[in-house]
């Protein structure tokens, strides 16, 4: 539907994901309270060694997409399948082998990692829990060779969390995340929270470790710069659906979504004399609805200044548009 | 506002984790010497109990009644009981008794503290729910009288002792290890263990039990104490550790009581060491539990800066302030 | 490590300029700041939080002070409002001017004068900066109180028109409301509102749009473009952000450990970075302008150990132009122009620049 390549070879495939939380019962009342749709009705596959980023603002889902093809959260409707099998309603010590093939890179370099362990037992934990290894030697052997991978000293194996810096810490967290050698890897905002000159050096790490060993990245950050530059293919979310999906390239030359259009507007570059020439774009106004009470129609109809009857009355459907670029709007 | 970094030199590290020790023992002296007296005490209660065969100069049940009701002297430094056993020895076996007991009892309240607080927390929604609302129930009973139904129920004795005491510590202190276990569960770290796919028994042992270590160690200083005063409650109302067996609080009550007026080192003795003894272990865990928390947040301090500038040239504006930070 | 004399400050030593003719702000800012020294001490180590910085806010203008972690942007916005906790801060040497008056040596009760009221400060975490407990109209009208007699009803009516100000729709409910029931681009209107309730001179706003989406960012910053240039405030920017300084400052302190190694306007730093640092931060972000596949280019190394700094140059473990002076001598700020400044020994990076 949205990439032209033949999905055979995709590694992950999400069918009208939906992911939705009852808010707490009320205190005599039967019924939730209200639903949260975080996710609602999310489609798109990832090609093997593919990066595809998902962006977008608060509360537009693209986390709970992460956690979702991670297992980590129930999945209300729709289907995950990875790398051919469909991984929606899998339980127990199936879905514990699973978690062997794809894991998580997390945005807080801090709290990601447990402070009361050395480094050596964060990073070589997945090779206990999956068995990788048959004695102490093979596994200070396994985790000091991830250590190399990620540009850390062997050395400090012995070290704990708070003895690294930021940058440093989000490596070990790298680190950990490869031990098991995944086929794929979701980064939840793996740079927000880390210095700009330290940022640069942990794309550029994760640029040489998909090269390395073909990694698969499901990239979701908020930040369109580092995400037009690491990813092949980019796809926008607002409140819980897609609204845009394209090649990186593409998308940021040619934005048709007006939300994807309003984004890129509003990204200050770091350039005064482009920003002065830039066509002063009015910034979009007012403020992501909440996900109880979503808008009827399409999500974005209030804010968007385009919008007409059919878009208040019908939610659009993702179409494409072009060769591999897709947008939910009726302007299309 | 700064961080922590690393230095790129290996030996450094084993270095700073003795440091660690002495640099803890220090900060205890200089910032909390009324704790470092406790810890003196709990030492001292401690080596006492281990080595009170050595020290004691005679057994705890030594009868010698032609030296009854002496008063301390040089023979008999805490003089002598009614039929005639040496006070002093009795008290240094009655350490040895409660430092059993107070540690038995503890651990298994601390041990059951752990495991329903751990798991509760971890597990949350309805076994959470029905755990706690039975932590509840038994909580809603006086201490006392489960005591003294567990005692007619059980009988008397070391064991029933150390039995009753660490359930009844044990479940009232579950709810301090369920908080902390709460917040522990919040931390990415072991989210990113669940989607490690590791299982529930390593997720709590491995990442929850460490992380919940410090209020723990807190809890084990006031449950000793604690234990130590209930247990001499027991044997004051008859129903803990019964005779020849000396209890502090076996002391105070049998011996101390009937001879009041007559011998009153008798009550004196093993009130004060009793006192000691829970001064000591209440002091230490107060400030154990000062230094091991704020330290973690990096200190406070009053915003009022008072600025120290060096003497310059030109005439200082008039009102400026002396210096008046203190250096840590 | 001590600076040497970077009491040259342009605006207290006219034979320094080219131009005969000072513009009246220049010669008269509304805050100077001189050889600012600000520590931590904790335990036996010592933290160089601001290391000997000096500079000047003129009157209108927007002045961005761009940073990392560690560099020091925030605790020299603490330190002009006294802010810094003591112990284990202190404020070892410098002065701040505002107005010409020495903050430095106020009382307590002046300097509690001056906050809120004349210099504002607006933070970076709007959801944790609001008192959750009071409502809009109790904490708007907190410094309106504080500082000023207002009349009662005209302090709800002022409340009304500062939230109109900072564009919230419907003020008049949304007064009565609480932080919680306010999303975090909002809650962060209604701080600015809170700093702008005595109408202040300066205003610094640190991190202001750091935890906001970037919709939201370019709304706020926007906003605070539009009201200072209607108040005619002065605003000290702090971020980490260069596209924000990019479109929003006239000039940018550039600080890292704790001094200012780059000052200039907006168009001399950006089109002519002449520190290394500088030049790697711009190298080292991802630019929506570049072509895909370039890689990209981050200063390699770690921020230094603020309290063990390395001698001479603080960037020089990091710098790629270093040379054998950079490691023994810390290079004072030179003048390149009016107003741009350098503090490095290395005169031309284009010459190396391909190495």
């Amino acid at each position: 539907m949205q990439n032209a390549n033949p999905k055979a070879n995709a590694l992950l495939e999400v069918n009208d994901l939906k992911v939705h939380f009852d808010l707490p019962r009320r205190l005599l009342s039967r019924d939730p309270a209200g639903t949260v749709k975080a996710v609602d009705g999310v489609s798109f596959s990832v090609q093997r060694g593919e990066t595809l980023g998902v962006v977008g603002e608060s509360g537009c889902g693209k986390s709970t997409t992460g956690l979702a093809v991670l297992r980590m959260v129930d999945i209300s409707g729709g289907s995950v399948i990875l790398d051919g099998q469909d991984i929606t309603t899998v339980k127990g010590e199936p879905l514990r082998l699973l978690r062997r093939k794809m894991q998580m890179i997390y945005q807080d370099p801090f709290g990601a990692l447990d402070p009361r362990m050395r480094v050596l037992d964060i990073i070589g934990e997945p090779l206990l829990v999956h068995k990788l290894v048959r004695n102490k030697a093979e596994y200070r052997k396994e985790v000091l060779e991830v250590m190399d991978l990620v540009g850390l000293n062997p050395k400090m194996a012995e070290r704990y969390p708070h003895e690294f810096s930021g940058g440093q810490r989000q490596r070990i967290g790298i680190a950990r995340a490869l031990a098991a050698r995944p086929e794929l890897i979701i980064c939840d905002e793996p740079v927000s929270a880390l210095d700009v000159s330290i940022q640069a050096q942990i794309i550029n790490l994760l640029e040489d470790l998909q090269k390395k060993l073909g990694l698969t990245y499901l990239f979701i950050a908020h930040d369109l710069a580092v995400v037009r530059h690491i990813c092949d293919r980019v796809m926008v979310m607002y409140l819980g659906h897609v609204v845009e999906i394209a090649d990186s390239e593409e998308l940021y030359k040619n934005p048709q979504h007006p939300y994807t259009q309003a984004l890129l507007a509003a990204i200050p570059i770091p350039d005064p004399r482009a920003e002065v020439q830039r066509a002063v774009e009015p910034t979009l106004k007012g403020e992501v609805p909440s996900p109880v009470n979503p808008p009827s129609g399409c999500p974005f109809h209030p804010r968007c200044k385009h919008a007409s009857e059919v878009c208040k009355q019908q939610a659009p459907q993702l179409a494409a548009t072009g060769d591999r670029h897709a947008v939910s709007c009726h302007l299309y | 506002m700064h961080e922590a970094l690393v230095q790129n030199t290996p030996a450094a590290a084993p270095a700073r984790r003795r440091g660690k020790r002495f640099e803890f023992m220090g900060r205890l002296f200089r910032e909390r010497p009324l704790g470092a007296v406790g810890a003196m005490i709990c030492l001292l209660l401690l080596l006492t109990g281990v080595f009170a065969d050595v020290i004691a100069p005679a057994g705890y049940n030594a009868i010698n009644p032609i030296d009854r009701l002496q008063a301390p002297s040089a023979e008999y430094w805490f003089g002598t009981d009614q039929i005639g056993r040496d006070v002093f020895s009795r008290i240094v076996h009655g350490a040895q008794l409660s430092v059993i007991v107070a540690f038995a009892a503890t651990t298994l309240s601390i041990f059951i503290s752990v495991v329903i607080g751990v798991t509760s927390s971890y597990f949350g929604g309805r076994f959470d729910m029905y755990t706690q609302r039975l932590v509840d129930g038994w909580m809603c009973f006086p201490d006392l009288i489960l005591l003294i139904v567990a005692v007619s129920v059980l009988g008397p004795g070391i064991w029933q002792v150390i039995l009753i005491l660490g359930l009844l510590f044990g479940i009232a202190g579950s709810r301090i290890v369920r908080s902390a276990g709460l917040s522990a569960k919040e931390n990415v770290f072991v989210h990113a263990a669940r989607s490690m796919g590791a299982s529930t028994l390593r997720i709590l042992l491995r990442h929850i039990l460490p992380n919940v270590m410090a209020p723990i160690i807190v809890l084990y200083t006031t449950r000793l104490a604690a234990v130590i005063l209930a247990e001499s409650g027991l044997s004051f109302l008859g129903l803990g550790i019964p005779p020849p067996t000396p209890s502090w609080g076996g002391m105070l009550s049998l011996d101390g009581r009937s001879y009041m007026f007559q011998a009153p080192w008798l009550a004196i003795i093993p009130g004060v060491a009793l006192t000691l003894a829970v001064f000591g272990i209440n002091m230490f865990g107060d400030a154990l539990r000062d230094l091991l928390d704020p330290r973690m947040r990096g200190g406070g301090g009053r915003y009022v800066a008072q600025v120290r500038r060096k003497p310059k040239a030109e005439p200082a504006p008039v009102n400026a302030q002396p210096t008046s930070s203190t250096e840590v | 490590m001590s600076e040497s004399n970077l009491a040259v400050d342009t605006t207290s030593d006219p034979a320094t300029l080219d131009s005969t003719a000072l513009a009246p702000d220049k010669a008269n800012p509304l805050l100077r700041v001189s050889n600012l020294k600000t520590v931590f001490r904790q335990g036996d180590s010592t933290v160089n939080a601001v290391n000997g910085v000096s500079f000047d806010v003129r009157r209108g203008e927007t002045l961005a002070i761009v940073g990392e972690s560690g560099s020091g942007k925030s605790v020299t916005a603490m330190s002009i409002l006294r802010l810094i906790p003591s112990p284990p801060g202190e404020i070892t040497e410098g002065e701040i001017e505002f107005d010409g008056r020495d903050l430095l040596g106020m009382s307590d009760e002046e300097i509690r004068r001056i906050r809120g009221n004349e210099i504002a400060m607006i933070f970076q975490e709007p959801m944790t900066s609001l008192n959750p407990v009071l409502s809009v109209k109790r904490q708007l009208s907190e410094p309106m109180e504080v500082h000023r007699k207002v009349a009662r009803k005209g302090v709800l009516k002022r409340c009304i028109d500062l939230l109109r100000q900072v564009r919230i729709s419907d003020p008049e409910s949304r007064v009565n409301a609480y932080p919680h029931q306010f999303s975090g681009g909002m809650r962060q209107r209604v701080m600015i509102a809170m700093g702008l309730a005595c109408e202040p001179r300066l205003i610094i706003a640190d991190e202001p749009t750091t935890a906001l989406d970037v919709t939201v960012q370019a709304q706020i910053l926007e906003l605070l473009k539009d009201l200072t240039r209607e108040h005619g405030s002065s605003m000290i920017l702090i971020t980490h952000d260069l596209g924000v300084v990019a479109r929003y400052a006239d000039r940018i302190n550039v600080m890292y450990a704790g001094k200012i190694v780059e000052r200039g306007t907006a168009l001399e730093i950006f089109g002519n970075p002449r520190h290394p640092y500088t030049l790697g931060l711009m190298e080292s972000m991802p630019s929506l302008n570049a072509e895909t596949g370039t890689r990209l280019r981050p200063i390699e190394g770690q921020p230094p150990d603020l309290s063990d700094p390395p001698p001479g140059c603080p960037f020089h473990p990091r710098c790629r132009f270093a040379v054998e002076r950079c490691k023994q001598e810390m290079p004072p700020l030179e003048q390149l122009s009016e107003e741009h400044w350098k503090a490095c020994w290395v005169e031309d990076l284009n010459a190396k620049r391909q190495s």
